[in-house]
């Protein structure tokens, strides 16, 4: 388990999130922080995303398998 | 010709499941989707699949063919014989198919579709690792033929179960049992495990391949092609249970419970929590079979419409019929088998790994139940609901409509093998997934065997001895010693030929000849290998 991953279980654990009124300040800052990531990756996938998608998928038939 | 007896490799005693849970054997299969950047791939597919295998660097494989002389698919467990050409392809035809791999698996071609067979392991890391080790090895595969290929062209390989027009292909489990448990049992004790599972470990799907309506997001790839409780055959006409009985080991001895109805995660940890919970809960059946003492895992009434509504319910509460008459919904299954779990291992004792894997169950369950509120970071870890989000999050800020085909698109892609255009791998490069593994744990397993079976003992004797191993298979070795006839070394028992066993052996003989001298010293004399003259 990822070190990540035990500090969110262990958040997780001990009771609710912490109500809005509570957020400390800073948070709208990292807040923001998040969506530019989440746009960013977007756009990432954007870039490698197969262009053609719309005939692709329609092209893409297998040979049925086990 | 002599029947081998016992030695390092090979005994006629039973051993080895009374140990811990992660000495149990699994080893899993991964069948793998292709097809040109254009999406097509028609009737090409199964040459191309072959030019694939046949790309794969010497670095991972030598020239060793596959032997077929002890398989048969054809057996089935409920005790009789079904009609069925048995392959024996010649020896041309064999390389053309076949690579025995160094890491102890097999890449091959069944049907037209690439397959990687990882080798026998004893942990749940390893299965998780030299699984991911099969896409590294395809990936060098797939470069090495774009770098070759007159034309040009490139080629897409996906880790999926499913094309979104009806054709399904494999993910399959294999689950080395004692064959003192009879199979009612595991029919009647694992079905629902099977069924509900998939809401940790679906790897998600964009729409039906049955044509449904109302059903934009799946949980599960494979569920809607299963038609029947229980079958033998793994192509049409799917079972829940499937019933080959080809064990690849002693058959008095064991079983291998070959498993077809699940996904290919990508996530280590929906690949951990898919084999960990099914390996538990073998357990407790086989153990409570030994011991007398009855179980309490709830049985479904009709559990292929179940297996079909379950994947297609994302707010887990449809209800569902027992045989009791009783109704539940699928996380209340879920929950029964992990308490039933629990409650044997707190009463039998547990070590650490057993009690991280319950700990693990029950915290994913437990957040499932409140998902739609909260994801709770199950988004970061289960593949269907790391999909869906990144879908949702796509749909949402383009602006599309359900039906709009990029959305099935990203659902292929997330699929794709390669680092470089995966969306699976794009979000775990960037820190969106949780992970189990170093990265270089994967790298190892592409050359190196598990230490702990006797894939040890196949993927070294490969590795050290290139010409004089002729063939390999899952449960013997063929070498040529440079006597008149070629020698078959069985592996029988799949606990035996372990690095701790006979790696000092295997380091120190200079040819295979010596290596046989130096096994039958440690064995019985003179009757270690079969002679194939």
């Amino acid at each position: 388990m990822s070190q990540k991953e035990k500090e969110s279980r262990k958040r997780d654990e001990s009771g609710d999130p912490t109500p809005e009124s509570e957020v400390p300040a800073g948070a709208q800052e990292r807040a923001k922080k998040v969506q530019e990531e989440a746009d960013d990756i977007l756009d990432k996938i954007d870039e490698v995303l197969e262009k053609n998608a719309a005939s692709f998928v329609k092209s893409f038939i297998q040979k049925g398998g086990q | 010709m002599t029947e081998p007896q016992d030695n390092a490799l090979s005994s006629e005693k039973s051993q080895g499941l009374g140990m811990p849970c992660f000495g149990r054997i699994v080893g899993t299969e991964v069948e793998y989707g292709i097809s040109f950047g254009s999406g097509t791939i028609g009737d090409s597919q199964g040459e191309i699949s072959h030019e694939l295998v046949n790309r794969l660097p010497g670095l991972y494989a030598s020239g060793a063919l596959w032997d077929y002389e002890e398989e048969d698919p054809f057996l089935d467990a409920r005790g009789f014989h079904v009609e069925g050409d048995r392959e024996r392809p010649d020896r041309r035809e064999n390389r053309w198919t076949n690579r025995a791999l160094y890491n102890g698996g097999r890449l091959y071609v069944d049907g037209a579709h690439p397959e990687y067979s990882a080798p026998e392991c004893a942990s749940l890391r390893d299965v998780v690792r030299f699984e991911r080790a099969g896409d590294r090895l395809v990936e060098a595969c797939l470069l090495a033929w774009e770098a070759e290929d007159p034309g040009r062209r490139s080629l897409r390989v996906f880790r999926n179960n499913s094309d979104g027009w009806g054709n399904s292909w494999g993910y399959h489990e294999n689950y080395l049992l004692s064959r003192d448990l009879p199979f009612d049992r595991i029919i009647g004790g694992l079905t629902a495990h099977l069924v509900s599972r998939i809401v940790f470990c679906g790897a998600g799907k964009v729409g039906s391949d049955k044509g449904l309506e109302g059903v934009p997001f799946q949980l599960s790839q494979r569920a809607e092609f299963f038609e029947l409780p229980v079958g033998l055959s793994t192509t049409s006409r799917r079972g829940i249970i499937n019933t080959r009985d080809e064990p690849h080991s002693r058959k008095e001895s064991y079983r291998r419970l070959h498993v077809i109805t699940g996904d290919s995660n990508c996530s280590e940890i929906a690949t951990a929590l898919k084999i960990g919970s099914t390996l538990l809960v073998l357990w407790v059946l086989e153990e409570s079979q030994r011991t007398g003492v009855s179980l309490d895992f709830p049985v479904l009434a009709d559990p292929v419409a179940a297996f079909h509504q379950v994947s297609a319910d994302l707010t887990f509460r449809k209800p569902l019929t027992l045989t009791t008459g009783r109704t539940i919904t699928v996380l209340g299954i879920a929950e029964r088998y992990l308490e039933n779990v629990r409650l044997w291992f707190s009463r039998e004792g547990m070590d650490s790994e057993v009690r991280d894997l319950l700990e693990r169950w029950s915290v994913v369950l437990r957040r499932l139940a409140h998902y739609q509120k909260d994801p709770a970071g199950l988004d970061r870890e289960l593949d269907w609901a790391i999909k869906h989000r990144m879908i949702e999050r796509y749909r949402t800020s383009r602006g599309l409509s359900e039906g709009d085909s990029r959305l099935r698109m990203l659902d292929l892609q997330y699929h794709d093998i390669r680092s470089s255009s995966g969306l699976f791998r794009l979000l775990e490069a960037r820190g969106e997934v949780e992970r189990l593994l170093d990265p270089m744990e994967i790298e190892d397993a592409l050359v190196h065997p598990p230490s702990d079976t006797r894939a040890f003992f196949r993927g070294s004797l490969l590795r050290r001895f290139p010409d004089e191993v002729v063939a390999a298979a899952w449960s013997s070795v063929v070498v040529d010693d440079g006597s008149p006839s070629l020698k078959r070394i069985p592996l029988s028992d799949p606990f035996r030929g372990t690095q701790k066993s006979v790696g000092a052996l295997v380091d120190r003989a200079q040819s295979a000849k010596q290596l046989l001298e130096g096994l039958l010293a440690k064995g019985a004399p003179n009757e270690s290998s079969e002679d194939m003259s």
